[in-house]
Parts: structure tokens; C-alpha cells; sequence
């Protein structure tokens, strides 16, 4: 059975071009154009990796995360952070909300899958 | 969904940032201290740049980071925003924009791009020097022992035989929490290498009754082969570096890097070093020579052992917190700009074409169902075409948009222009949630631009003669747009000068484009400045002098079926108002006929019918006159059989098609009315494109063709018949 | 419930079945700690786990460990494709002393 991901940014084209890498790699893909969007999204489902982006409209990144990890079912589901802030006090912001997987846009989608399949193999 | 297409997206979306990104500029340029505003411009630099990786566009990224350097600033009040750097970043997102439109044409920047890079760079760099904080991307923290393996190569100390690299791992206590799975890290070591052995720790692990599940206790000590090198193997175990013990040794260590290893992780006890055996890493002969090495080094040396540890567990102070807080607070305000999606506009043509074949295809089931008289067919026909008719106004809406983005892009227009010409002029919209059709608002643009850039250099004064005639000192300009009877009205005024009718005239007389002779209203005489080859500034400044005239202005906007006409008041102000259909597509129709053909009248400006009296008729023809007295009221008409050359006698009765468009009335005779008629507008072929007074056609539902009247270019035909006469009389 | 016991007088017994990972681990080692204080040999069937991860294994490498500390017999008696996958990548099989496993894995 395939691995499934939630996307989160803001940004469609990124979101179309990071799914499509994913989908090709094997990995089933569910977008969210912000941290609200990916709550409604989030019903109990399997979710092996969330990717989301940290500076986004209606709920950031890190508000996002920490509600997930209010949701038993995404307590321990690993997130890979997207920023293109390398400033440390988002990086700390974000560990506090309990993520440790930071990529720093922008990146090429080899690179991406690199590190989601650190994470989860499709 | 292919990489072009998201690189589509990727165009439009940044198209969409930059405009974003310039409206929250100039309102910042009001109001400096606006958070909001200065946030939505950091995010759309960082949007477009972050995007930007994912197609490899190297030369939007290294530009963009600039910016974003600077914006970062901006952000956290390092640098206060002012005039000059609103200018400035205002010239960095219509560069940005030029890159896009690079990406958008499959060009890469050329050397005076490069030149206008460098040059917007160096003066992003000003804000910059103070200090460089920018982090880099990725710190790469060298923990390692074994950093310096050149370091004392002439010491040569035994080194181990194995050629595996040894990896040695203890994962945080709160590792799980984090939702990381050690396993998963070993998974992909075995992507990228092979494992010659694992050996999962037993140690640490505390009692049953201690023990808590969703706490990590997990250690590995590995034998790994590989051709990846130090970086990449390191690079594994990024995610997880933080709260980690991660060892990493090369193949063919020096002993003393493994002494320094076992001594590293002796808090578990001397079990690692068999352990190291048995991975295969070390032989016990390398143990055993380590072992008493590392007695004599303790010996001489009593620092504490576990000081790396401490070191590697960095504990987060509390300050994060109170930052986290603050950050929120910031982010909490923010426009919804969700539920809407993308669509390819063609796809929305081909909707609206496939419904307006449906209306045509619903319209020949209504007349069959009529001809049978079967009640409850033509009940269903009904019921259907009713529908129809819903379907067609939700298809048509979905390409209605508002007119507001392209208002607000005059923000910028009349900034910029306004400082070209020296003139302090204000803009005042309004209506900006008014809709129309997205072709149209493509297509209104150009001709906006250029009436607005008219008014702000020749209708608005400069501030000295403005004071001087006891107004304010700045001009305003205004855009407002509004619905009117089947139509959007869009008006540019200004409370400048207005036209001044007696230059123009004499111009126009000057011209040969009327004679001195012809008695003209004030409303004609204004129109005349549409008319090709004339200009009324004495000298052509910069501005209007870019090849466009005002004749271009209307005759883009009778492209659009729209009209355009002028009031002005002496020294008050002028506005131009734009008159134009809401779209070009679909329309309720009127249909009459005009010996055999049919003909198509667009609805919204049918004021009434009323019956040709056989006097009025009779004085048509002997006077030649071509006016009737409706109500009191003088109706100039003209007739359809004479405009469109129709042979054979009219029928005794004929009708007058009373229209009305942009408060004027004329009258249509016509044969016979039909009726209302929902018509899909089909654009006339090449060959028909000139002929005037025909906007397009139809397909009935019998399938025969009907010809959609140009009402606007109809009442121009009746006005010069109108000046015709007027001449005439004048010779006499 | 991921683990069931099925305990007699003189074994305790711990079916597990389904997830056993991190979602469940809590729970999982409530009902295992329980269940252990008896002191009575274990013995361990997991052929019904369908997925196991790095906080399943632990809690498994816990009772094991435990069973060595307190002296009492410990045994496997069944493995899903699912657990001998990760006692294979953790080469666990032997420290769990489950034959099939062992001889599977010759590196």
C-alpha cells in the first residue's frame, strides 16, 4: 500500500510540482493550501509525512503542526518543514511545535525526495 | 500534471504575487508601519523564490534572495521603510516581473538584464552592509571525531582493516515524539549503501516496569559500505543530528579515532568495544591495543568523558516561547484568499461555447415541439429551457471577474506618472467590485491606461495654476465602474481643466476633419478628438506621444462593442466614460425580420415597439424624412430594408424598434417582430469583418442564420446621415 | 486492543495483533506491564501484527529483556512477514531466539 503525504503551502505550483514528484515516486498525495485547509483535510486517515510550508495565510506552519499534533491520530507523524528562512528563530519556533525536519527553499525536487525517503520509503 | 504546466502556474502565480506585492508597497508608502503589508511583501518575494528551485531557475532565485535579505530586514525593523526604498523595491518586483516574463518566454537573461541585476543588487547591498546576518542556508555542524584524518598522518598509528565505515547511533529519548522512526533512517542507509552488519543496542534500556513506550531508548552501531562520502552519509541523519549521538568513521580509521569513540559512548560500559568487534569494524587485536591506549590517555587526561554529550543536547531556552507568542500574534491577521481554484480560461470557453450550442440545440427542440402541439412536450422543452438559460448565466459568471485588480494597477500608473509630469494627482476608486468579462477586462486595459495617462498630463493642471484658480493643489483622478442596463460603465474623470471646445474645434477645422461651416454641439465637438490625426497638446509630451492616439482608444473599445464619449465642464474636470457590453458571448436577444432574413437586436437596449403609421411612412418616402414625433420627442430612424439593401416592397404594416444606448433613442424599421431570443454571438468571418452595423451572427433553432445588429454602430450610421442633412442645409 | 492475554497457570501469554507501533505502544505496554507481574514464563505469538515499527520493537525487546532479568522462560512462537522484516533489519531474530528468522538471515 502506498505511502500517503500531505502537502501544505500556499504556493500552487509548488504544491503541483512537489506532488507530482512524489506521485512519481510512489507515494499517494494530499494538497493544502494552508494550515487550515490541511486540518480539514486531516479526518483520521493514515498520514505517513506531512510537508508543510511555515509562512503561509489563514494558519502558519507551525500553528498547523502544533494542532496536528493535538490529533491522536498525527501525534507522532514525522513533518519536513519548508522555509526559506534559515533565520535560527524559526528553526527554534518550529521545534518547539515539535518538528526537526527543516528544508530550506529552494530546493530541486531530487533533493525533496531525498529527505522524504529518509523519513518514510514509498 | 507535466512540469510545463506547473511551470504555467508558477508564471501566473508570480504575476499574482508581484501585483500583490506592489499594491501592499504603495500602501506602505502611506503608511509605513503597516505589519501586515510589509509581511504579504516578504512572502511574496519568499513564494517566488522558493518556488523558483523546483524549475531550476537559478537567476530568479540569486536576485530574489537580495530581496528577500533586505525584506528580512525590513521585517524585524532593522531597516525603516521610506520613499526611497518603496521606490527601490517597487523596481526589484518589476524586475522580478521581467524575469518571469523571461521564464514565460523560454528566454534566459541576457547581458543587459545581467547589467540591470547587478545594478539593482548593489543598490539592495546599501541596506545590507551594515551587517551580514543572513545565515546561510544549511550550517553544517562537524561534530565528528574523525574530522581530521590528515591532521597527524605522520604519526602512523595502526589503522583498522575493515574498509566498511562505521556509523554509531543513539537516538533521543523523545525521537518517537518527534515522529521520527529510527528504522526508517536504516531504510534508507539501505538505499544508498549495504549494511555488513547492525548491531541494535541492548543497553539503556530500562525495566519493565520503567519503561515508557513513546520514549526512545534505541542504539546502533553499524558496519556500512558505501561509495557516498563523509557529507552524504552525515547527511542521513540531518532530521534527527539535533538530539542524536551520531558517530560517523571512515573505512580505515586510525584506531585512536575509535578509542576516542568508545570513550565517547563509555557511559554505556566497555561492552561497545566487543560490540565494535562484532560489527566487524575492529579486529580483537585493534580492541585490545585500543583498550590500553585508552587507559594511558586517561590516564594523562582526566576530562570529564561525557562533555560532547552535554555539548550535543542543547537544551531550548525559554525565550523560544515568548518568541513562538509574538510571531503568532503577527501572523494571526490575514486575508482570505482561499477556495478559489485555477482554471485554463480556454477551458471555460469551451464551456460557454458548448452551452451556447446547447441553447441553440434547446431552441430547435422548442420549435419542433411547438409544430407538433404535444402540450406536455413542449411543457418539457420548456422546463428545459429554462435551465438552459440558468446554466448559461452560471457559465457566463464564472467569467465575470471584477474590475477592482485592474483598478488598482493604476495606483502605480499614476505614482509613477504623476512624478514624471511634477503634478501631485491623486486616485480615487471606486466600484471596484463591479464585474465583467474577463475578455473584456483583458481588453479594456490598454485603452484605461491611456485615457488616465491623458487626463493626468493634459487635463489636470499643474499645481500653480490650480492654486491660482482657487483649487486644492493636487488634482484627482478618478476611476469608478457600474452596471447600467445590460452594460458596464467605466468613467475616468479628472477635476482638471476640461476640454477646452474652441481649440478643439479650430483644430479640427485646421485638420479638414469638419468645416467651419458645420453646427456642432458641445458633446460632438469633443468626440472629435477620437478622430485619427488629431492631437490638442502644443508640444507632444513623452507621455502621449507613445504612438497611441486617442482614435486607437476608441477604436479598441468598438472592438469590444462598447462606445466611448466625453463630458467636460470648463474648468472643472472631464470624465470619459466607457460604455460596454458585459460580454461578448451570449446575449437575450430580439429577433425581427427584414424581408425574409431575421435579424438579432440585443435586448437590454429595446425600449419599445410601436407601429410605422402609413402617414409617417408615406413622408418617409416623399420627404425623405427620417424622423417620427414619439410622444413629443423627435425619433430619428433608419430603415433596415434601405441600410441593408432589400429588394421587393415592404408588407403594409411595417414596425418601428425603438433602441436606446448611451442616452440616445433611435428607431429600427423592421418587417415583422418575432420575439425574444436567447443568442449565442458567433464572430462574422474575415471577409464580413467591415461591414458596418453587423456585430455577428446566430444560428436559429430551425438552423437558418440570423445577423446580430452593432446597435452602437447603427446609431452612428443614423448620426451621419443626421450631419448629412445638417450640411446641406448649412450650403443652402 | 493490539495485545491480548491469554494467560494459564503456568505461562503468560501475549497475542498481539494488528498495529503495533507508536500509536499503540502506550497503551500496548499499560496491558504488558500488567500482565507481567506474575513472573510466570512468556511466551509471545506476533503473527497477526500487521505493521511494527522502532517503538514496537522496543516494547518486544522489553519483555525479552525482562524475562532474561527475572530468570523466566521466554518464548516466540509465531512471526508475521511484518516483524521478521524489522528483527531481520535489526538482526534481533537471534536475540528473540526465533528459528525460522535465524536461519534467514545469513549476513
Amino acid at each position: 500500500m502506498a505511502k500517503t503525504i500531505l502537502i501544505v503551502d500556499d504556493s500552487s505550483s509548488l504544491r503541483s510540482v512537489v506532488g507530482t514528484a512524489l506521485k512519481g515516486a510512489g507515494y499517494d498525495v494530499i494538497e493544502a493550501e494552508d494550515g487550515r485547509d490541511a486540518l480539514n483535510k486531516l479526518n483520521g486517515q493514515k498520514i505517513h509525512l506531512i510537508i508543510s510550508d511555515v509562512n503561509m495565510p489563514n494558519m502558519n506552519g507551525i500553528e498547523f503542526l502544533k494542532a496536528s499534533k493535538q490529533i491522536p491520530a498525527y501525534k507522532f507523524t514525522p513533518v519536513i518543514m519548508l522555509t526559506t528562512e534559515s533565520a535560527e528563530e524559526k528553526k527554534m519556533q518550529g521545534q518547539a511545535g515539535g518538528a526537526k525536519a527543516w528544508m530550506v527553499k529552494p530546493f530541486q525536487p531530487p533533493q525533496l525526495l531525498n529527505a522524504v525517503s529518509k523519513l518514510v520509503l514509498p | 500534471m507535466s512540469l510545463d504546466e506547473s511551470l504555467q502556474i508558477y508564471i501566473m502565480e508570480s504575476r499574482d504575487l508581484l501585483e500583490q506585492m506592489e499594491e501592499a508597497l504603495l500602501t506602505l508608502e502611506q503608511n509605513p508601519q503597516d505589519e501586515e503589508k510589509i509581511n504579504a511583501i516578504f512572502r511574496a518575494a519568499h513564494t517566488i523564490k522558493g518556488s523558483a528551485g523546483l524549475f531550476g531557475l537559478d537567476f530568479i532565485i540569486s536576485f530574489t534572495h537580495v530581496a528577500e535579505s533586505v525584506l528580512h530586514k525590513v521585517r524585524n525593523g532593522e531597516i525603516t521603510i521610506d520613499e526611497s526604498l518603496v521606490a527601490l523595491l517597487l523596481e526589484v518586483g518589476d524586475f522580478i516581473g521581467k524575469l518571469i516574463d523571461h521564464v514565460a518566454e523560454s528566454k534566459t537573461p541576457d547581458a543587459d538584464t545581467q547589467a540591470v541585476s547587478d545594478a539593482l543588487i548593489s543598490r539592495l547591498n546599501v541596506y545590507l552592509s551594515a551587517e551580514s546576518d543572513m545565515v546561510p542556508a544549511a550550517e553544517h555542524a562537524a561534530t565528528e571525531v574523525a574530522a581530521m584524518t590528515t591532521v597527524d598522518e605522520a604519526e602512523s598509528i595502526e589503522r583498522v582493516e575493515t574498509d566498511c565505515w562505521h556509523v554509531s547511533l543513539r537516538f533521543g529519548v523523545n525521537t518517537f515524539r518527534s515522529g521520527m522512526d529510527p528504522f526508517s533512517f536504516i531504510r534508507y542507509m539501505k538505499t544508498i549503501g549495504t549494511i555488513a552488519h547492525l548491531e541494535t543496542m541492548q543497553q539503556g534500556f530500562p525495566a519493565l516496569e520503567e519503561m515508557d513506550a513513546e520514549s526512545c531508548y534505541l542504539g546502533f552501531e553499524i558496519s556500512y559500505q558505501t561509495d557516498a562520502d563523509k557529507l552524504a552519509i552525515e547527511s542521513i541523519f540531518d532530521f534527527v543530528r539535533d538530539d542524536c549521538e551520531i558517530h560517523i568513521l571512515p573505512p580505515h580509521s586510525k584506531i585512536s579515532h575509535y578509542i576516542d569513540l568508545i570513550e565517547k559512548l563509555s557511559n554505556e560500559d566497555l561492552k561497545l568495544g566487543e560490540i565494535l568487534v562484532k560489527c566487524g569494524t575492529l579486529t580483537p587485536n585493534e580492541l585490545e591495543s585500543s583498550l590500553q591506549q585508552q587507559a594511558t590517555q586517561q590516564a594523562m587526561d582526566k576530562e570529564p568523558i561525557g562533555q560532547t554529550l552535554v555539548n550535543q543536547h542543547m537544551v531550548q531556552p525559554d525565550v523560544v516561547n515568548a518568541a513562538l507568542e509574538k510571531q503568532k500574534q503577527v501572523k494571526e491577521t490575514k486575508n482570505s484568499e482561499s477556495n478559489f481554484i485555477r482554471i485554463d480560461a480556454n477551458k471555460l470557453d469551451e464551456l460557454i461555447n458548448l452551452v451556447g450550442e446547447l441553447i441553440i440545440a434547446g431552441a430547435g427542440a422548442t420549435l419542433v415541439a411547438n409544430k407538433t402541439a404535444n402540450s406536455e412536450m413542449t411543457e418539457a422543452t420548456s422546463t428545459i429551457s429554462t435551465l438552459v438559460e440558468q446554466v448559461r448565466d452560471s457559465a457566463l459568471a464564472l467569467r465575470m471577474v471584477q474590475i477592482g485588480s485592474t483598478f488598482s494597477r493604476f495606483n502605480r500608473v499614476v505614482r509613477d506618472v504623476s512624478k514624471e509630469l511634477g503634478k501631485e494627482i491623486r486616485l480615487e476608486i471606486s466600484g471596484e467590485e463591479t464585474e465583467l468579462d474577463k475578455t473584456v477586462v483583458e481588453k479594456i486595459s490598454d485603452p484605461l491606461t491611456h485615457l488616465v495617462r491623458n487626463s493626468m498630463d493634459h487635463g489636470i493642471e499643474s499645481a500653480e495654476a490650480r492654486l491660482a484658480k482657487g483649487k486644492s493643489a493636487y488634482g484627482t483622478l478618478k476611476l469608478n465602474a457600474f452596471h447600467d442596463s445590460g452594460s458596464i460603465v467605466i468613467e475616468v474623470s479628472d477635476d482638471g481643466a476640461g476640454l477646452n471646445r474652441d481649440k478643439i474645434l479650430a483644430k479640427a477645422i485646421e485638420k479638414g476633419l469638419v468645416s467651419a461651416e458645420q453646427s456642432l454641439s458641445d458633446g460632438d465637438i469633443y468626440n472629435l478628438i477620437f478622430e485619427a490625426g488629431f492631437s490638442t497638446a502644443d508640444a507632444v509630451s513623452n507621455l502621449s506621444g507613445r504612438g497611441v492616439g486617442m482614435d486607437v482608444v476608441r477604436r479598441n473599445i468598438q472592438a469590444l462593442r462598447g462606445t466611448i464619449n466625453i463630458q467636460s465642464q470648463p474648468g472643472l474636470g472631464t470624465t470619459m466614460r466607457i460604455r460596454l457590453p458585459l460580454t461578448l458571448a451570449i446575449i437575450d436577444g430580439f429577433l425581427v425580420n427584414v424581408a425574409e432574413s431575421a435579424y438579432v437586436i440585443p435586448l437590454d437596449m429595446v425600449v419599445e415597439c410601436i407601429e410605422l403609421s402609413t402617414a409617417d411612412y408615406e413622408a418617409s418616402i416623399s420627404d425623405q424624412r427620417d424622423f417620427i414625433n414619439l410622444r413629443g420627442e423627435v425619433l430619428p430612424y433608419l430603415k433596415l430594408r434601405d441600410e441593408f439593401e432589400c429588394k421587393g416592397a415592404p408588407p403594409a404594416r411595417q414596425n418601428i424598434v425603438v433602441l436606446q444606448y448611451a442616452e440616445q433613442k433611435i428607431g429600427l424599421v423592421v418587417d415583422k417582430l418575432i420575439g425574444e431570443f436567447q443568442t449565442v454571438i458567433k464572430p462574422l468571418g474575415k471577409m464580413f469583418e467591415h461591414v458596418k452595423g453587423i456585430g455577428g451572427f446566430t444560428i436559429l433553432g430551425s438552423g437558418s442564420v440570423a445577423l446580430v445588429l452593432d446597435v452602437p454602430r447603427m446609431m452612428q450610421l443614423a448620426n451621419i446621415g443626421k450631419n448629412k442633412e445638417q450640411e446641406v442645409v448649412g450650403v443652402n | 486492543m493490539p495485545v491480548a492475554v491469554k494467560s494459564t497457570k503456568s505461562l503468560t501469554k501475549l497475542d498481539f495483533s494488528g498495529e503495533l507501533n507508536i500509536y499503540t505502544a502506550s497503551e500496548t505496554m499499560d496491558v504488558v506491564k500488567a500482565a507481567l507481574k506474575n513472573a510466570l514464563p512468556i511466551q509471545l505469538d506476533l503473527s497477526e501484527v500487521s505493521e511494527v515499527d522502532a517503538a514496537g520493537l522496543q516494547i518486544l525487546m522489553t519483555i525479552k529483556l525482562h524475562s532474561t532479568l527475572h530468570g523466566v522462560a521466554f518464548n516466540l512462537i509465531g512471526c508475521s512477514e511484518a516483524v521478521n522484516e524489522l528483527l531481520g533489519l535489526a538482526d534481533l531474530a537471534g536475540f528473540f531466539g526465533e528459528p525460522t528468522v535465524l536461519s534467514g538471515i545469513a549476513a
